[in-house]
């Protein structure tokens, strides 16, 4: 530890030393808001934030961590639900949102090339002017970073119909745990060899660090109708969701909020007119030539009707269209204002078994006397139940974790898997194995060894340490669970 | 061969319908029952240092670098070809990896759904086109059959049996471990069945095609295709008699198609029009002396590859065009390749040597792509003792 301190001390020296760095943070004060991303139950205490403005400068980065043998972890907005930001304790985070420049907007093959800190919302308002827009639509879009997105494949209510973020990326500059600058896959999709893009894409930032990427660009549909089919119970609109998927229809989104999600947002700012009396809503959005889509409108109701919905209306207007999104992308900060603390999770079901999930997952929670609201990405089976409680309470606390764990234990004996969008992180790595066994988990060692020998890329998240070394040290790999 | 026939049985190793694969003997092939057998014989594949290459229908076989091994075994997973599994409602469909393209698709369409895995391969099989990763015609740069993967059972050269991605249509539980094992030829492990995402036949489909005298004047009526507001389910460009053929798929709800055919004029062409250009991509006749080259680009840059290689390969060397994809089929002289090969390294173009004229000495993968360390590293720690179809991926790895 005494030899540890001037060689930190030495570290921070030489971080500030790169010309294109424009801040390095180490003050008590100014570490504090870096303790961990939006999963705050489990934090870190970084040695030093620092800014970079450019690869060179990320490159030179590494090479200091490198020689001092210190870890490194990625951050953008610092939106993320798995603690993929949080910092190992002594590392060095490398925040990424001044890197945010929209470096090329290539219309005719209808691709961007921007750098990571760009947030998603703001390259879509770029190119609205243009007809285009950047598919994958996070809930925390306003905020979230494109570099966090790739690291998170991250999705969002329009993934049914346009996939995750995934096949929007065509080529990611990285810069590899050894300090070098490579690029992955190719702006026009022909890469020879593995597929290096699509393996780093979703990695949680574990493989090394984005500097630039091309993404696709989506034409903007030239009609869009937005409808709210509200239900007396939850199984008539999950039962809407299948017969919506049956009859052929892809819907951009199709969403359901139950009531306590309803009561939630109705009582909040973006309150959106969603019914108080229904015990769920779906928002169904079709998109496409003006004639199909009032063909498939028509459909959908039909569909929505013969389920027992309540009301099926279609926004009138886009101001209408608006207020509906803003009432579910605005959800979970409507449950904030419920009680001090959040708890967003995320897991994925075949479509079908939402019925019964849902039901399971809700008495579990009023078995523990928890207040628990569902957001579900419906057509894709990807299931939001979100905790509203007090971290102030420890039994309250422990409820909380518990309820969690029985959340992924539910998923996972109805066939589903730990995580649709939110990543594993921190959160979850040690659930892994409820899902993979050792030898499936191997390959996924090979992987991160094959980008990072040394191991200081992001250490610890996303894949359990073998469980010989794992024991059951609750500060391995720096991370203290923090009594509340 | 003894290892593999106390997996197998004796039965199931027979010897090979030719002595040789690539210049390396062929001992026998191989052909597993079970993926827990396939496992197996990778394990003893492993302990007794005999590489093998994994195959299906083998009609991509050829597709990849001499194996730079004195002696194989070829590990047939045709026997490997249980009833898929189909489950329209949860929008998945599950296959063992022998499991014939076009039967997987007929069966689909029995219950209303179909995949996006390329059916234009004679015998193909559901793993086979999984790692070869072949485009079709509806390929684009947003329309790829990767995209729609979603779970994998691969057998490693450790001998174990193991799982990645799952059963259900959205996931990020873990690395993308099915992104990886897609395309890679069969060299970090050997796919033993896959679930894919089963979508919804469309309601309806059309085909319609314009003539024009040249190339140009067919390039030029796709990019005014390609910008008109439509969706296109595939655009593709081919040669007829004297001229060439703009032919383009709409597909979707009836309404729709019918408003989008109104939108951009075309005489209506068959379904067998469109299965012309899937042929001219899948079969693979070769022509003697010439290489079966995949030119790939962006989509704007389809008319300059188009123009390089009736420059290097005169007028009817090109097969077919996806202006969509950015991609270019044609045979190509051998004497040609030189230049071709400077010209796409120079303009930062890509291509695949479907087939190389015997005694020529090219990485088929094309110049090196960026990242081959990694790849490299990749293969090590998957393969580190070089069974799985060594020399035979990009960079010879
Ligand atoms: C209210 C709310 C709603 C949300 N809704 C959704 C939703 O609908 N869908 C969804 O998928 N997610 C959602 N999320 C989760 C989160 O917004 C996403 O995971 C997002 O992609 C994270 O982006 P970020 O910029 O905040 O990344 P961060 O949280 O800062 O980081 C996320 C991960 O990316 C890595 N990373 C960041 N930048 C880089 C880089 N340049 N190079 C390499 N790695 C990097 C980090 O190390 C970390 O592992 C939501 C979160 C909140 C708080």
């Amino acid at each position: 530890m005494a030899e540890q301190l001037p060689r930190a001390v030495e570290l921070v020296r030489r971080l500030r030393s790169i010309r294109e760095v424009a801040e390095v943070l180490d003050g008590e004060g100014e570490l504090f808001p870096y303790e961990a991303d939006a999963f705050t139950l489990l934090r870190g205490r970084a040695l030093a934030v620092v800014f970079p403005l450019s690869a060179r400068a990320v490159q030179e980065i590494v090479l200091a961590c490198n020689a001092a043998g210190t870890s490194y972890v990625a951050r953008g907005a610092g939106t993320g639900l798995s603690g993929g930001a949080t910092p190992v304790d002594g590392c060095v985070l490398i925040e990424f949102s001044r890197m945010n420049r929209v470096l090329e907007i290539d219309v005719t093959n209808r691709t961007a090339v921007v750098e990571p800190g760009v947030i998603n919302a703001d390259l879509s308002e770029m190119v609205a002017p243009l007809g285009l827009h950047y598919a994958p639509d996070p809930s925390s879009q306003s905020a979230c970073t494109i570099g966090g997105n790739i690291a998170e494949n991250s999705g969002g209510p329009h993934t049914l119909k346009y996939g995750t973020t995934s096949p929007h990326v065509l080529e990611i500059e990285v810069v590899l745990p050894d300090a070098t600058l490579v690029k992955l896959g190719r702006r026009d999709g022909h890469c020879a060899g593995y597929d290096l893009r699509g393996l780093f894409v979703g990695s949680e930032g574990t493989l090394g660090l984005v500097t630039c990427a091309t993404v696709r660009l989506v034409p903007d549909p030239e009609t869009v109708c937005t409808l709210l089919a509200s239900f007396s119970s939850l199984v008539g609109a999950c039962e809407a969701v299948a017969g919506i998927i049956a009859s052929g229809v892809l819907p951009a989104a199709l969403e359901l909020l139950d009531d306590r999600t309803i009561e939630a947002v109705e009582a909040s700012v973006y309150a959106a007119g969603y019914p108080r009396d229904a015990r769920a809503v779906l928002l169904i959005e079709l998109d496409g030539a003006a004639q199909g889509v009032a063909e498939e409108r028509e459909c959908v109701e039909r569909v929505c009707r013969e389920r027992q919905a309540i009301d099926v209306r279609a926004a009138v207007d886009e101001a209408e269209r608006a207020a509906l999104w803003r009432g579910r992308k605005g959800a979970f900060g409507a449950m904030g204002r419920l009680a001090p603390d959040l708890y967003v999770h995320d897991a994925v079901v075949p479509r079908t078994r939402l019925p019964e999930v849902v039901a399971e997952i809700n008495e579990a929670a009023a078995r523990r006397g928890l207040r628990l609201a569902n957001i579900l990405h419906a057509g894709d089976g990807n299931l939001h139940p979100n905790i509203s409680f007090d971290r102030r309470d420890a039994n309250q606390l422990q409820r909380v974790r518990e309820m969690g764990e029985e959340i992924l234990r539910i998923c996972i004996e109805a066939g589903g898997v730990l995580s649709g969008e939110h990543g594993i992180g921190i959160e979850k790595r040690d659930y892994m194995r409820m899902l993979f066994d050792e030898c499936d988990l191997e390959p996924m060692r090979w992987v991160h060894d094959a980008f990072d020998p040394e191991d200081r890329c992001n250490p610890g998240k996303l894949i359990p340490t073998p469980r010989a070394c794992a024991e059951s040290n609750p500060r391995h790999r720096g991370y203290a669970k923090v009594e509340f | 061969m003894q290892p593999f026939a106390a997996i197998v049985g004796t039965e199931y190793v027979q010897p090979p319908s030719a002595p040789t694969f690539g210049g390396a003997k062929l001992e026998a092939v191989v052909r597993p029952g079970s993926p827990e057998e396939v496992a197996a014989c990778l394990g003893a594949a492993r302990s007794e240092g005999i590489p093998v290459i994994a195959t299906g229908g083998g009609s991509k076989l050829h597709w990849g670098n001499p194996p730079d091994v004195s002696a194989l075994a070829l590990l047939d997973l045709g026997r490997l070809n249980a009833a898929p599994e189909l489950q329209p409602e949860e929008g998945i469909a599950t296959a063992e990896a022998g499991v014939r393209v076009d039967a997987l698709a007929r069966a689909a369409a029995e219950r209303g759904s179909c995949t996006s895995l390329a059916d234009i391969f004679p015998q193909a099989t559901v793993g086979g086109t999984i790692a070869a990763d072949p485009p079709s015609p509806t390929h684009s740069v947003e329309r790829r059959a990767r995209n729609d993967l979603l779970g994998l059972e691969v057998a490693l050269p450790t001998g174990e049996l193991t799982r990645a991605g799952g059963k259900v249509v959205k996931n990020v539980t873990g690395f993308d471990l099915v992104r990886l094992y897609c395309g890679s030829l069969g060299t970090l492990g050997v796919i033993t069945s896959a679930t894919l995402r089963l979508r919804s036949l469309p309601g309806a489909r059309r085909v319609l095609r314009r003539d024009f005298d040249e190339l140009g004047a067919a390039l030029s009526a796709a990019t005014e295709l390609m910008q008109t507001p439509l969706e296109l389910a595939g655009v593709a460009l081919e040669p007829g008699s004297e001229g060439w053929g703009l032919v383009w798929l709409l597909e979707g709800g009836e309404t729709s198609v019918a408003e989008f055919a109104g939108r951009f004029a075309g005489d209506p062409a068959s379904d067998e029009d469109w299965r012309a250009v899937g042929r001219e991509i899948g079969e693979s006749e070769r022509v003697n002396g010439h290489a079966r080259v995949r030119l790939g680009a962006r989509p704007s840059d389809t008319r300059s590859l188009c123009q390089q290689l009736q420059r290097l390969a005169g007028d009817r060397s090109l097969r077919v065009v996806l202006p969509r994809a950015g991609l270019a089929f044609a045979d190509v002289p051998a004497e040609a390749l030189p230049e071709l090969w400077r010209e796409t390294e120079s303009r930062g173009w890509s291509l695949f040597l479907e087939h190389l004229p015997v005694g020529l000495e090219y990485d088929v993968f094309g110049p090196e792509p960026a990242g081959l360390p990694v790849m490299r590293a990749l293969k090590h720690r998957f393969d580190p003792d070089r069974v799985l179809a060594p020399g035979r991926y990009v960079g010879r790895i």
